[in-house]
């Protein structure tokens, strides 16, 4: 079947975007990361890179379009296909099959998105489904011309079935829909491994107490930043990413970081973190964070992560299953550091002790590399001499 | 009572007072006109003229018969008119400067100006328009046993419009108090009479309605205010209409944008030896007599009371232009 | 209360008027002639024994004529109620309404009122082309006019009030198929509505519209005949369930566009019906209000159901094609509902 190729999401606040230009024409030979079409939003103009090799096909939305996000534009045919292989547009009786025969709504997004060609919708009626968020590209139109007309979506509603104890219908759009694709896309293609061990975390505590007495003020979550900045390179299997049926394996480290926002979750990208010191992680991720909570982050800053860390301590969280953030390879969550009896040398000692999770795709490594990987991490929280290096 | 007529003599001479304020509104108009003509080349005046020198003897001598209360209805030719019928020297100005003072509050300009208070609604400025609305003001007194007249202007090129036809017509056939004044300056625009108009005059035309027509001496204001007179007081005693025809000349263009290279040098030249102002000078005093001075200083002062007032007066605001579509109450 | 045809409304509401106010009288051809007709559609007949044929005056055939006449009266004093044989005429006066009547007030900067009437028989009725055409959207296009156009004989009677008490000049624009005209002067396929005419003084107000009848499924806004052609639709389609609600805008200028938008609110679908030609027509206009003010409220494009481009024809069987039938207001029905149109 033919790739498709999607709008991208910006991240942020951004709806949609302007499709610029395409760079290709119908027909065109192209290879996957090939610039293929740009966009505009209203802080940037991004080059969309192509995300299969092979044919454009057919373009399916003209330059010049806005278009929400994750649309689909276009689709690459690849070796040995034809435009014959393009998924035709649901046909009328595709709608009037069973699922709607008794005008239901269909939920299910992969459907029918889009017909191809317009549906045409009244404007009453469009009111409407936007009000009630009835997705009513997927409703079976009795209007004047084949369009969707206001009893259409009534229909639809009707069929939602008893909502009487519904607080609120939100739609799935904006941020919280790409989280949810990228999410549903995640847990559909990724095959996960969590490993959790248990660090003590007594030195880390200590040494960001030293730092703020010499009026150096740094979160937990950039000393574990700085860490894994230094940890990743003697790991690079983990600093990885799974493209066009690739493991790219990079040589520089960009590190997202997990940010809880009013708009929902976002993971704001240091990038080169391995040439960085304590301070300047510090001062640049407390940077991105503000952007991030502010809706200020330029597109880009949410892009080309080779790493992820996601850090739930701060809500008393102990331990937790990340979702890799794709197409990396892995993630590191954190749960919180807490006093613990602890046995040192013999004898019990109140040590403050963490654990971590780390979550790989066993398609791109194996466990062996992931334990390693997590070891040598937890060594590096363990050390006194880390720290003692890291300060200087 | 049909066919073409000269003016009876019956008609009582005006005393050497009133003679002479007859001179000074020729001479408020003449001068007037001149001013305008001068401040459209200073650029004040937004709009282009059709300046009334020369013809001054027609609209004064008419008015001459008028009461303030009688009716009038003017052309696109119509500063002397409102002149002569009473409107003030400066809310004409003003209207001509495109002022909220002017007449018609800067909604008419030239071609429109006018003074209900004075009996002339704005002036209509399409060829032969007012005579049926100046029919319809003489049959509105008659119905209304008022005892008003109405005086319709209109030129030679409005003699060939039907809706003059017509409301010459219906004023005969119901008698209305109306007064068709055909000031035959010689040309419509450009295009000479006798292209135009097969008779020799154009009052040959009133046999034809079944009213007097009247040939006068346009330039010649008492003359012609005689001949008003005249059907002013047939009009009053409900003997219908009369149609005047004063042969007169413009001595400028149609419009300030025509040279006049459709007439003689020559024809121009006779017609200012019959200019009105001299025409009635020499009939008043001898040309080094002081009064002429004095008049010519007072009407100049008036002038320039009037374009003070213009000048003084704002410009309209551009929403105003969406007020008095309809009736908004006195 | 009486039960009255629209040319008795008329009749009555000139009577009572000319009664209440000296000032208001009527001129135009073939008005108040002994033995004559009373107008071309018996409107005034018999008026003149009682007002004189000073108040009642027939003129000549001249169009500019009457209507300069009546501008010329109106701005000193009268109330003229002017009678244009055929609205066909009003183009022989054009000049007197469009550049005379309906600028004077604006042009004198608000000093001049003229406070005028002028009655058009419009609508096409075997008579051939030039005694035939609806002329509304002409007349609807010049400011300064304010145009009526009633339906109803206690439309006539009250809207022929308003317009003589209104200090604007106000067309009148009245159907031949709707006067009722008896005798010599009744007209072949006339539907001479009778409606109940109070005895007591009484106005409709100028600018407002009436719904003639409640529907929820569509809206359909038609004037003068066509209002019964929408009439009658909405009858066939009731038996069928589709409840269409009919809206007379009664005045044409100004237009109770807030009567029509509430409805198409409600209703979301919009057939305009008119008996003028289609393009640059009334229905054009109406339909684009609605669609700059109602957009989002539309659930199907409107539609117009109009006289096609041509002159109006003079063989029945053109005439009926000319002129929207109650089907084609009924296939403008089912179209924006989505139906399939009626079988043929």
């Amino acid at each position: 079947m033919p790739a498709e190729v999607l709008a991208p999401p910006l991240g942020t606040n951004v709806d949609t975007l302007l499709l610029a230009e395409w760079h290709r024409r119908e027909g065109a030979v192209i290879r996957a990361g090939d610039p293929l079409f740009s966009v505009e939003t209203d802080k940037a103009t991004l080059d969309v890179e192509s995300p299969a090799s092979g044919t454009l096909g057919r373009i399916l939305v003209p330059a010049g379009s806005d278009v929400p996000s994750l649309t689909r534009v276009a689709w690459i045919l690849l070796p040995g296909e034809t435009t014959a292989d393009i998924p035709s547009e649901a046909t009328p009786e595709a709608i009037d099959g069973p699922a709607l025969a008794t005008g239901a709504a269909v939920t299910a997004a992969e459907s029918a998105l889009p017909r191809g060609d317009r549906v045409f919708i009244s404007p009453r009626a469009r009111r409407l489904a936007e009000t009630e968020g009835v997705a009513w590209e997927l409703v079976a139109p009795t209007g004047p011309e084949g369009a969707v007309i206001e009893r259409d979506i009534r229909a639809a509603l009707a069929a939602r079935g008893d909502e009487s104890g519904l607080l609120e219908r939100l739609p799935l759009d904006g941020i919280r829909g790409v989280i949810a694709r990228r999410m549903a896309e995640s847990a559909a293609s990724v095959a996960p491994v969590t490993l959790t061990t248990e660090a003590d975390a007594t030195y880390l505590v200590e040494h960001r107490a030293a730092l703020a007495e010499q009026g150096l003020r740094v979160s937990y979550n950039d000393l574990l930043l700085h860490l894994l900045a230094g940890v990743l390179p003697r790991h690079l299997r983990l600093n990885a990413s799974l493209r066009d049926a690739h493991i790219h394996v990079w040589k520089e480290v960009h590190l997202g970081l997990a940010v809880d926002t009013d708009r929902g979750l976002m993971a704001p990208v240091l990038r080169n973190a391995d040439c960085k010191t304590l301070v300047e992680v510090a001062a640049e991720t407390r940077g991105l964070i503000a952007s991030a909570r502010a809706g200020t982050l330029r597109p880009e800053a949410l892009r080309g992560a080779t790493f992820t860390l996601t850090n739930l301590g701060m809500f008393g969280i102990d331990a937790f299953t990340p979702i890799v953030n794709l197409p990396e390879c892995a993630i590191l969550g954190v749960g919180r550091i807490k006093e613990v009896p602890a046995v040192v040398d013999g004898r019990i000692e109140i040590r403050r002790r963490v654990w971590l999770s780390l979550t790989f795709d066993h398609r791109l490594i194996d466990g062996g590399l992931a334990a390693r990987f997590l070891q040598d991490l937890v060594r590096g929280i363990e050390s006194r001499r880390e720290h003692v290096v890291a300060i200087t | 009572m049909s066919g073409t007529a000269v003016v009876e003599t019956e008609i009582e001479p005006l005393s050497g007072e009133d003679r002479w304020s007859l001179y000074r509104q020729m001479l408020l108009i003449r001068r007037f006109e001149e001013r305008c003509n001068a401040l459209f080349l200073q650029g004040k005046i937004p709009s282009t003229l059709h300046l009334y020198i020369g013809q001054e003897a027609v609209a004064v001598g008419i008015c001459a018969a008028l009461r303030v209360d009688d009716y009038l209805t003017s052309t696109h030719r119509p500063h002397g008119h409102a002149l002569a019928k009473g409107v003030s020297a400066g809310p004409i100005m003003a209207e001509l400067f495109a002022k909220s003072n002017g007449c018609c509050k800067g909604k008419g300009g030239s071609m429109h100006v006018g003074g209900m208070e004075v009996g002339m609604p704005p002036a209509i400025a399409i060829v032969g328009g007012g005579a049926p609305v100046a029919a319809g003001m003489a049959l509105s007194s008659k119905m209304r046993r008022s005892g008003q007249v109405t005086a319709s202007f209109f030129g030679d090129g409005g003699a060939n419009e039907g809706a003059v036809h017509e409301a010459m017509n219906m004023a005969a056939i119901w008698r209305l108090p109306v007064l068709f004044v055909c000031e035959n300056n010689l040309y419509g625009a450009s295009t000479p009479v006798g292209q135009t108009v097969a008779v020799e005059n154009i009052a040959d035309r009133a046999a034809g309605y079944g009213m007097p027509g009247v040939i006068v001496d346009g330039n010649d204001v008492l003359a012609v205010r005689d001949a008003a007179l005249a059907a002013v007081r047939r009009a009053r005693a409900g003997e219908g209409p009369t149609l005047l025809e004063c042969k007169t000349y413009r001595f400028c263009g149609h419009s300030r944008s025509d040279a006049c290279n459709y007439r003689t040098r020559d024809e121009e030249a006779a017609w200012k030896q019959r200019d009105p102002l001299l025409v009635l000078g020499a009939v008043l005093a001898a040309a080094e007599d002081p009064r002429f001075e004095e008049m010519e200083r007072s009407v100049s002062e008036e002038i320039d009371a009037a374009v003070a007032y213009a000048e003084a007066g704002p410009d309209p605001l551009p929403e105003d232009a969406l007020l008095h579509v309809y009736w908004e109450g006195e | 209360m009486a039960l009255l045809t629209i040319a008795e409304a008329l009749r009555e509401g000139i009577r009572e008027e000319m009664r209440r106010d000296p000032t208001v009288f009527c001129l135009g051809e073939d008005i108040g002639v002994p033995g004559g007709f009373g107008g071309a559609f018996t409107v005034t007949l018999g008026l003149s024994e009682e007002f004189g044929h000073e108040r009642i005056l027939d003129t000549p055939i001249s169009e500019i004529g009457i209507a300069g006449l009546a501008i010329g009266a109106a701005m000193t004093g009268m109330r003229p109620i002017a009678d244009v044989q055929y609205g066909d005429f009003l183009f022989c006066m054009m000049d007197q309404l469009a550049n005379q009547a309906a600028k004077m007030t604006y042009m004198s900067g608000g000093t001049v009122k003229v406070p005028m009437v002028m009655r058009a028989p419009v609508g096409s009725t075997r008579r051939g082309s030039q005694h035939a055409q609806s002329l509304e959207a002409f007349f609807t296009h010049i400011p300064g006019l304010k145009v009526v156009a009633p339906s109803t004989a206690y439309d006539a009677k009250g809207l022929l009030k308003s317009a003589v008490r209104d200090d604007n000049p106000v067309l009148m624009f009245e159907h031949k198929l709707l006067y009722g005209s008896k005798g010599g002067r009744s007209e072949k396929g006339a539907l001479s509505p009778i409606g109940e005419v109070p005895d007591e003084d009484y106005t409709v107000p100028i600018g407002k519209g009436i719904i003639r009848r409640p529907g929820r499924d569509v809206t359909v806004v038609g004037k003068l005949l066509t209002v019964y052609r929408a009439l009658g639709a909405a009858e066939t389609l009731a038996a069928r369930g589709i409840e269409v609600e009919v809206i007379d805008p009664r005045t044409l200028v100004p237009l109770d566009m807030e009567l029509i938008l509430e409805s198409v609110r409600r209703t979301g679908r919009l057939v305009v019906v008119e008996e003028d030609n289609r393009t640059h027509g009334w229905a054009a206009e109406v339909a684009a209000q609605v669609a700059e003010e109602a957009f989002f409220y539309l659930d199907a494009p409107i539609k117009r159901v109009s006289a096609p481009d041509t002159p109006p024809p003079f063989a029945p069987p053109m005439e009926a094609l000319y002129v929207p039938s109650e089907q084609r207001v009924i296939d403008a029905v089912l179209y924006v509902l989505g139906e399939p149109p009626d079988a043929r």
